[in-house]
């Protein structure tokens, strides 16, 4: 979808507190680490195709790109139960599911599930994950996430977990 | 935020929560807050817990649809709201949804699987 922005957003003593105290927040998220990197990624990724986030899907972290993260790879979380995925994604996958889709209706095998596969610690951190990962549904609302690129680019963080776009995946 | 998750999270990640969520919801009349709080329970849960109408028809629509699927929000929904807020107001309750929905979320499910 091609959707242009529904508004227009110009800085504001209310925009900046907001900007910068969901800045800290996510940055504080992403410097948690108890977690794989293609663990993260896949459930960001999710997050990004279920709320349909154009910036988010245009982005794909270096970490995961490093323990091997490909576009085969990322394909599959659209149809992750039928995939090849490992289990412990596929749990990662289904608490995402659960948290962004039916949270009123968690299914009774998730806890067991994730409890097969991370410590409480980790569950905790992967439902964090997913609450920042989700901060895309404000500006999805708006159509305010069109990526100004139009490949697939590399997303890292720096020591603070402030963002940083380091250019173009480079694909083989 | 519950206190089985908050007991396994960073001091800082739960502070910075905490803070954002102040920041955002600080920004409304509390009645307002309380009001798209229980439009977006309602929808997330699928009950009817809507008491008194303190907020527009307009508001009451992008909560629900926020909550169900953000990606289906539509122009109109938008626009229907520019007759009574302006676009600084309009990116404040956007981020006062994305924050009180996360957190209902999270209360939602955190007692589930912890």
């Amino acid at each position: 979808m091609n959707s242009p922005a529904r508004i227009t957003v110009t800085q504001s003593d209310a925009v900046n507190r907001i900007d910068r105290d969901l800045a800290t927040f996510a940055a504080s998220v992403v410097r948690m680490d108890k977690l794989e990197p293609l663990v993260t990624e896949l459930v960001r990724l999710r997050c990004a195709r279920v709320h349909d986030c154009r910036l988010c899907g245009s982005l794909r972290q270096r970490k995961a790109l490093d323990a091997g993260l490909d576009e085969t790879m990322a394909d599959k979380v659209d149809h992750y139960e039928s995939s090849d995925l490992p289990d412990n994604i596929k749990a990662a996958l289904r608490l995402a599911d659960a948290m962004i889709l039916t949270p009123g209706y968690v299914p009774e095998a998730l806890r067991s599930d994730l409890a097969a596969h991370f410590t409480r610690e980790q569950i905790a951190e992967l439902l964090m994950d997913i609450v920042k990962w989700s901060q895309q549904k404000a500006l999805v609302a708006l159509r305010t996430e069109a990526p100004p690129w139009a490949a697939t680019e590399q997303l890292d963080f720096d020591e603070n977990g402030d963002p940083m776009f380091c250019g173009p995946v480079q694909t083989v | 935020m519950n206190e089985s998750l908050s007991g396994l999270l960073p001091t800082d990640v739960v502070r910075n929560w905490d803070n954002a969520l102040n920041t955002v919801c600080s920004l409304f009349p509390a009645s307002t807050v309380e009001q798209c709080k229980q439009r977006l329970l309602s929808t997330l849960t699928n009950t009817d817990q809507i008491g008194e109408n303190a907020i527009s028809s307009a508001m009451a629509a992008l909560c629900e649809q926020f909550a169900l699927e953000v990606s289906r929000i539509e122009d109109g929904h938008i626009a229907e709201l520019q007759d009574e807020m302006s676009d600084e107001q309009i990116y404040a309750l956007s981020n006062l949804l994305y924050v009180m929905d996360m957190q209902l979320r999270l209360d939602l499910i955190a007692k589930e699987v912890l």
